[in-house]
């Protein structure tokens, strides 16, 4: 029986509609324990190529959606497909994936569905190009250093894990390939080693949960020089008085930080004390933290006057984030404009003008990948979801561990190993034997 | 004995490789000369006088279900036999058999000379000769006579340029004194073959009649275990022990103060050792923390009072080896016969083979044994039965026996090496083959009669035995079946301290239980009196491992799809685009069959196998 996969068939963060597919010989079971028609007993007995209206659960809400399923052979991939329409919105859609995940789905490789398709034979040749073409993205965006990496905490601790499922696992191959020599007691400690195991995959997965983005959003900090209006727009954008405007510059000496939602996506404004030399101790710390907020933001959005010339404090300020993914954003232009800029946005905080246009560009970004935030979705699932089935397998391990082989107990630990190597890109069959000769004295 | 100088095959070298090739190549009907650099050294146990192990049990009954002969003559030489791991789970049984040196070479040789379709010749083999097509055509040897043949199987053991280390003494020769083949290195290069350096090594031989047998534990074989042949019903093996003995702080220390006169670690042995098999040297500088260390005193024969040391494999100079030997309890006054040593011998690059075990380059020229890098009798049999086999259907054009590494140990061990290489000699695990579960020494033949039968080496013997194996497997699996009210087995089950359900159990569902038996099943119900005990131990193993095959069996199955996918042999992978670079350079020298064995290839990346799938499909 092939596994049964599941993905966001459509791209993050757009549009009114969403859709996840599922893919494999379990897709109805999985769909039925998710999704409820008035309709149907059981989502089972869907009849093929029809659509259902019904309550689809994402976690702890339920949204209205439709479902459909394909019978095999009879599918994009050729094998049992369901697919749900849900609204759009990256959180929602997670939601109900992570649900699909609990109830038994993996989560699709990238390509994964095109692969199966290719393999039922159900490929066409535009389709194969386009593969390649994502492949080799994928290869490019590999050797980007980010990429895969985990933030350094985590990875250390799935290093550790590593370790000690190698470290038990070496220790029960040692034993059934050189029973007359190693003396060491293998079978010993096991369950108590297996236990502590499952827990720290446990608390780790606890603190993995959430990819950043999903539950924090974008970070975007307002900068600029003092009085150009930057509480003005952050008030603009959220439709109240948020921040305290005044026309004394200098007035927001701390950073203030509002969260909006558009298209399903969180994006937190920063706004943050004018940028200017000065005295005042209090400001000059509002100053400082304003630089270093710009710094760890996703997106800098930098106000400059329509009305006049950058000048150097300005330009400075743009070289100084030149690396980071920049927004220009020229206010005051019910004041007139006279610095022309392709690649800015005219708006007027006080009117709203164009306030909206800032919104759509951040969420391009975000869309089109610049700020590389829909991979960091990608990979934490696919990171939860390696944990996940780390934790099935060693909990497996861990049921009769007194009583149980140590052939079939290696099956689950094996099976482990290779989840995390879905990480961290370590591979068993030559770990495990490097493992066994490095720990133990073996041979004749 | 035919006397021609034209035959169907020519086999180089009479060691375990190259009599499992030369018999399946005879028992095929081809003609066959055997060459080797000496009669005395046909089947020689160079090392340790086992055969079968851990992994390597597994091997021999494959080979003999296939129709091999190493079963059969391990068989008839006998010192001693046991079933390792027999407290762990069937899959992990590992027959291993003491052997009589002297008497397995005498019946080996025997079975060679009574084949009629095999020409015996001692003789160096110096240059292996092509026609204008590339193809294989014929050997010389160093007396210059020339042997015209369409195919060659190549299984020169150790022997290619080897040269023994002994402390400061060096020597070209081969194993246990025997003249090394210093001609055939250079026409290998010759013909594109890289070749490389491996190491291995032995421990002295001892007088048996200057051991104090009292100072150690004597080790007896296990009683009432079938032998490696599945041929053979009965359970007579002699039972000559075998004694353990330590070695101790005295034997360090003596080992750490002239850690600078060993060979391995001042420099003047360079090649690549294998780390399963290090010398006590090695064993005493890495694991420094040990404070003893194993030693076997193991029986080499009845013709002789040579005693193997196992354990104590060195290339110390002979007054340090003779200091240390004597530091061991028993061994005080013993007289050491033939010291220990280590071998340098040339090898292949096993990834220059495909996985028929032929030179990719070169039709007709089959590799086998320890010169594609592995280590051990076992392993060499494996891969020359392998080779016959495919030598004889390149022969006869038809298609190759290739085993998968679901099936067999043979699948993974060819796999292995012609896949993903090796940096070191290569010693079959049970650690290597992740279908573990399924490939147990108990159901060698139900894997892999079927296979000899059709390439004709399974005679009507052993094939019947097979089916009725098998009829008798559907059988007992529905007898099993039958459902019997608890009180039937609460007695049984208060017996062996298991718990009583209120529900009624069939046999099946007891043994799954941990204390169940198929044994004491037999001896406790009536109605299973009658039965075969080999046979319903095997039935019992798939049954108490159910859950576990099933989880095996799900993973072979997605292993299968990829493997289904075969790659044509013509593709230039430097032109895929979207491959990266290893992938490619990888890809087009492994040249794999199918994408299963293309993933396997280290380098290869999963993305990369996707790459290849839509070229394929392009194709």
């Amino acid at each position: 029986m092939s596994k049964t996969i599941a993905a966001i068939a459509t791209p993050f963060g757009t549009g009114a509609i969403g859709v996840i597919r599922l893919s494999g010989d379990n897709s109805l079971n999985i769909a039925n324990q998710v999704f409820k028609c008035k309709k149907l007993d059981s989502f089972c007995n869907a009849v093929p190529n029809v659509m259902y209206f019904g309550k689809v659960c994402c976690g702890e809400f339920f949204d209205e959606c439709l479902a459909v399923y394909f019978k095999a052979p009879h599918s994009f991939t050729g094998e049992d497909v369901v697919e749900f329409q849900c609204h759009g919105g990256i959180r929602l859609l997670e939601e109900l994936l992570k649900n699909l995940l609990n109830k038994g789905a993996k989560i699709a490789d990238k390509g994964e569905f095109t692969k199966r398709a290719f393999l039922n034979g159900k490929y066409s040749l535009s389709e194969a190009e386009g593969i390649i073409d994502m492949i080799n993205s994928e290869n490019i965006a590999s050797l980007n250093a980010g990429y895969r990496q985990l933030s350094g905490n985590l990875n250390k601790k799935v290093l550790k894990l590593e370790e000690q499922i190698l470290d038990i696992t070496a220790s029960l191959e040692a034993s059934l390939d050189y029973p007359e020599e190693l003396e060491e007691e293998v079978r010993e400690n096991l369950p108590s080693k297996l236990f502590a195991l499952k827990n720290d995959l446990l608390s780790l997965l606890d603190s993995a949960k959430y990819s950043r983005i999903v539950k924090n959003g974008i970070n975007v900090a307002i900068i600029g020089m003092p009085n150009i209006g930057k509480s003005s727009l952050l008030n603009s954008i959220l439709g109240k008085d948020r921040a305290i405007v005044t026309d004394i510059a200098g007035t927001t000496r701390d950073v203030l930080e509002e969260r909006i939602e558009r298209k399903g996506i969180f994006i937190n404004f920063i706004d943050t004390a004018g940028i200017r030399n000065t005295t005042d101790t209090v400001e000059k710390i509002g100053v400082n933290k304003a630089k270093s907020c710009a710094e760890n933001a996703d997106i800098v959005l930098m106000m400059l006057n329509s009305n006049s010339n950058i000048t150097n404090e300005e330009q400075a300020l743009l070289d100084n984030f030149k690396d980071k993914p920049i927004i220009k954003v020229y206010n005051k232009m019910d004041l007139g404009v006279c610095v022309k800029d392709d690649d800015g946005i005219y708006i007027s905080a006080k009117t709203g003008e164009n306030v909206e246009q800032i919104i759509d560009v951040i969420c391009d970004k975000f869309i089109s990948g610049k700020i590389d935030a829909s991979g960091d979705i990608i990979t934490n699932i696919r990171h939860i979801e390696a944990l996940q089935n780390t934790l099935n397998f060693i909990n497996n391990a861990c049921l009769n561990s007194e009583i149980t082989p140590s052939e079939c107990i290696l099956i689950d630990l094996r099976a482990a190993y290779l989840e995390l190597g879905a990480i961290s890109g370590n591979t068993a069959s030559e770990d495990i034997i490097d493992t066994i000769f490095s720990k133990f004295c073996l041979g004749k | 004995m035919i006397n021609n100088s034209f035959y169907d095959a020519i086999v180089v070298g009479a060691g375990h490789a190259g009599v499992e090739a030369s018999l399946a190549l005879a028992r095929l009907n081809k003609k066959v000369l055997l060459v080797t650099l000496s009669l005395d050294s046909i089947s020689f146990m160079a090392c340790n006088p086992n055969i079968g192990g851990t992994a390597k049990g597994h091997l021999v009954r494959e080979i003999d279900a296939l129709g091999g002969q190493m079963g059969i003559s391990a068989d008839n030489s006998l010192l001693q036999l046991r079933m390792l791991n027999l407290s762990k789970g069937a899959a992990v049984h590992s027959l291993r058999g003491q052997e009589d040196k002297t008497l397995y070479h005498l019946n080996m040789k025997k079975v060679i000379e009574e084949e009629p379709n095999i020409t015996l010749l001692q003789g160096e083999v110096s240059k292996i000769l092509l026609d204008n097509d590339n193809k294989v055509c014929g050997i010389q040897t160093g007396m210059c006579s020339n042997y015209g043949c369409n195919t060659v199987v190549i299984c020169s053991g150790v022997y290619l340029n080897a040269n023994i280390v002994i402390g400061e003494y060096r020597k070209d020769e081969g194993p246990s004194g025997f003249s090394r083949s210093s001609l055939l290195t250079d026409s290998l290069l010759d013909l594109g073959i890289n070749i490389r350096r491996f190491k291995t090594g032995t421990p002295a031989r001892v007088d048996k009649n200057t051991i104090d047998f009292s100072k150690m534990t004597p080790q007896y074989g296990d009683k009432n275990i079938y032998s490696f042949s599945f041929l053979n019903d009965s359970f007579e093996s002699a039972d000559i022990p075998c004694y353990l003995t330590y070695t101790n702080e005295k034997t360090h220390e003596i080992i750490r103060n002239n850690i600078h006169r060993s060979p391995l670690y001042n420099g003047s042995i360079k090649s690549v050792g294998p780390r399963y098999c290090p010398s006590i040297e090695d064993k005493v500088m890495r694991f420094a923390d040990k404070d003893r260390h194993q030693i076997f005193i193991e029986p080499e024969s009845n013709f002789t009072d040579e005693m193997y040391v196992q354990g104590m494999s060195s290339s110390l100079p002979i007054d340090v080896q003779l200091d240390m030997y004597r530091s061991i309890a028993g061994l005080e006054n013993v007289n050491i016969m033939r010291y220990a040593y280590a071998i340098e011998y040339d090898c292949i690059d096993s990834e220059q083979l495909d996985l028929t075990l032929m030179v990719k380059h070169i039709p007709g020229l089959f590799m086998a044994g320890q010169i594609n890098g592995s280590s051990g009798y076992e392993e060499a049999a494996a891969q020359g039965l392998i080779a016959g086999i495919n030598a004889n259907q390149y022969l006869d054009n038809k298609k190759p026996l290739i085993l998968s590494r679901d099936e067999s140990y043979i699948g993974v061990l060819i796999d292995d090496l012609v896949t993903k290489g090796t940096n070191e000699p290569y010693r079959m695990m049970t650690a290597r083959a992740e279908f573990r579960l399924n490939l147990r020494q108990e159901n060698a033949d139900i894997r892999l009669t079927e296979y000899g039968r059709q390439i004709g080496l399974v005679k009507d013997d052993r094939y019947n035995k097979y089916l009725d194996k098998i009829n008798k497997i559907n059988t007992y699996n529905q007898i099993l079946n039958t459902n019997l009210s608890p009180k039937k087995f609460t007695s049984y089950f208060e017996s062996i301290g298991e718990s009583i359900p209120c529900n009624s159990l069939s046999f099946k569902d007891m043994l799954k239980r941990a204390n169940v038996t198929s044994d004491n099943l037999i001896d406790n119900f009536e109605e299973l009196n009658n039965l075969d005990r080999r046979i319903m131990a095997e039935v019992a193993s798939t049954i108490k491992y159910e859950g576990y095959l099933n989880k095996q069996n799900a993973s072979i199955k997605e292993l299968q799809k990829l493997e289904n996918k075969l790659i044509p042999d013509n593709i230039d992978y430097s032109q895929i685009e979207g491959l990266r670079l290893e992938a490619r350079q990888k890809l087009n020298k492994i040249k794999p069959l199918n994408l299963g064995q293309a993933s396997r290839i280290s380098g290869v990346s999963p993305a990369d196998i996707t790459v290849l799938m839509v070229y394929l499909f392009k194709k």
